[in-house]
């Protein structure tokens, strides 16, 4: 590759090259030195300290150590174990089904062309088919849904192609993705059920009027959840989403959705329909990262108030957020 | 954003993964094109306005994915349609098989007798690669009753075309809707109602009169 681009940090291609500097390279570094220091000790850390590792994790890990930090916090070494060595070298020899390979290959080049890793030619491509195939032979109920690629292509900027496997694995399984990408795709159901009675509870005005409109998150929101927000924010916010989906769990979804409409609202109140669903396709540029972040976590929302939901789902769904 | 228009309709963009449904959009929309466009995870609502013989008229365009699993939450989408542009690619033959898979999980959510339904064979600047003969298009169109063209969001043949096409055959659908019912209170736009806000409430039913007091 002799193209002469600009690339950011993270090595996604910027058109006007003002590259960024890191603004605080001596904070960085300090930071970078308290992770090591933590990795060290990551076992102890997470079973004795992991109010500390959330806190951290809040706070974004440092670029240099996230593959490292996902994988461990994903606990993609005990998948490993699991599985066997030789599991995922296995699957690679394994055909895929016919469906499955056409769909991921017709998304190959539809995949992050504007980051250097996945552009023609280089290391990402054929990574990203491998690991998708792959995965649909490890669960072919699941097969290949598109939105996968996304997630996975995030890891393989990250670490190795084995390991971005193994943490679609740990996406799926530990981290309750997969109902969002089996057939029927129950999970979108359940998901945007839970989004409505969150929304009901904070944002009630807001909510009002959307079901006024008859306006509904299947409407904009699947690629949002089933991507974790790759699909709508800059990197830099999306990283840090990530960061904390790791280390807490889906609840980060939830929260960030919320938060996501809080400085629309206002202007949101009095538009119709169309002009709110043109507005959001702004939404994600309302927030500087460490702003949404934080933002997302000023809010009180507990595991449990989930639970709840997930339970009422099953059981006797309230018919208010089901549809309007 | 807040022109006033006399009527909305509501279209939607099906057919396979891949064929170019939201390439398509996009040239219509601004005029653009985009070789490696990410896939539609979902749907992707648009809009424009456009004239149509004196008429201003509002579509809401939505693009939907084509991948099949997605089909189990694209409802919401197809309620209220009053068109569809039924999209498959010249170059792919099972793009072209698989229409009546569309058409019929299309009509299991809209109005079968109010929905203007237009096949597109999209990709037409890859001739040297075409897999599906325009003869044979053209008569699949012409058993379902639908209108037909080729395009290319590529290099822009018909696109515009296309979409003014579906726009009129809504619009003289509607009329003579209006026609065939006078005197009802059925709307002109009847099933995009569910969908519309207040303010366009009072748009179309001041419409409405007026439709009233010219044709009756
Ligand atoms: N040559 C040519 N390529 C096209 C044309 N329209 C779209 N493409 C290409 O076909 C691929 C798919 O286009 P999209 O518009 O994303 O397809 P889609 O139908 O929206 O696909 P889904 O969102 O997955 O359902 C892209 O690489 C486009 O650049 C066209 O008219 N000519
Ligand atoms: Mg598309």
């Amino acid at each position: 590759m002799t193209e002469d681009v600009k690339l950011d940090k993270h090595g996604f291609i910027v058109q006007n090259a003002t590259l960024q500097k890191s603004d605080h390279i001596g904070r960085d570094n300090a930071r970078i030195l308290k992770w090591e220091d933590m990795l060290q000790r990551w076992d102890y850390n997470t079973k004795r300290r992991p109010t500390f590792i959330k806190k951290r994790v809040r706070k974004g890990i440092p670029d240099c150590l996230r593959g490292r930090v996902w994988a461990e916090l994903a606990q993609i070494r005990q998948l490993k174990s699991t599985y066997g060595e030789n599991y995922y070298k296995t699957l690679l020899e394994t055909e895929t089904d016919a469906i499955s390979a056409e769909d991921i290959m017709r998304d190959i080049d539809r995949t992050f062309p504007e980051h250097i890793l996945f552009r023609e030619g280089n290391l990402g491509q054929p990574a990203l088919i491998r690991t998708l195939k792959a995965y649909s032979v490890h669960d072919p109920e699941l097969g290949y849904c598109q939105g996968m690629g996304f997630l996975i292509a995030m890891f393989l900027i990250y670490m190795s192609e084995e390991d971005a496997f193994w943490m679609l694995v740990a996406v799926m399984n530990k981290y309750q993705m997969r109902e969002l990408y089996v057939p029927g795709m129950p999970g979108v159901y359940k998901a945007f059920y839970k989004i409505n009675a969150l929304f009901k509870h904070f944002m009630p005005q807001l909510w009002r009027h959307f079901r006024d409109l008859s306006l509904l998150p299947s409407m904009f929101a699947p690629s949002w959840i089933m991507t974790l927000y790759i699909t709508l924010f800059p990197i830099e916010v999306t990283l840090r989403i990530l960061d904390t989906f790791f280390c807490e769990g889906p609840k980060v979804i939830y929260r960030v959705y919320i938060i996501a409409f809080k400085k629309a609202k206002e202007e949101m109140l009095s538009m119709t329909l169309d002009e709110i669903l043109e507005r959001i396709k702004t939404i994600q540029s309302d927030f500087a990262p460490d702003e949404l972040i934080k933002n997302a976590f000023g809010i009180s929302l507990s595991r449990k108030k989930l639970k709840e939901l997930d339970k009422e789902y099953e059981t006797g769904q309230n018919s208010e957020f089901v549809n309007w | 954003m807040d022109e006033e228009y006399d009527y909305l309709y509501k279209i939607v963009l099906i057919g396979d993964s891949g064929v170019g449904k939201s390439n398509l959009l996009l040239r219509f929309t601004r005029n653009e094109f985009n070789m490696d466009s990410k896939a539609t995870i979902g749907v992707e609502f648009s809009q424009k306005t456009i004239k149509i013989g004196g008429k201003t008229i509002r579509i809401q365009i939505w693009d939907t994915a084509g991948q099949d699993r997605f089909r189990a939450i694209t409802s919401t989408y197809y309620r209220g349609a009053v068109g569809a542009l039924l999209v498959y690619d010249i170059c792919n033959h099972s793009s072209f098989d698989h229409l009546d898979r569309w058409v019929r999980e299309l009509m299991d959510h809209v109005d079968p007798t109010n929905i203007i339904v237009m096949l597109i064979g999209n990709k037409c600047d890859l001739e040297d690669k075409r897999s599906v003969k325009p003869d044979d298009a053209l008569a699949y169109s012409q058993r379902n009753n639908m209108a037909f063209m080729e395009t290319s969001a590529l290099d822009s043949t018909n696109v515009d075309q296309a979409f003014e096409k579906i726009v009129k055959l809504i619009y003289d659908q509607t009329i003579k809707n209006t026609e065939s019912t006078k005197k009802t209170e059925q709307s002109v736009v009847g099933p995009t109602k569910k969908i519309e806000s207040t303010r366009e409430e009072k748009i179309r039913v001041q419409k409405d009169s007026q439709n009233k007091s010219g044709c009756c």
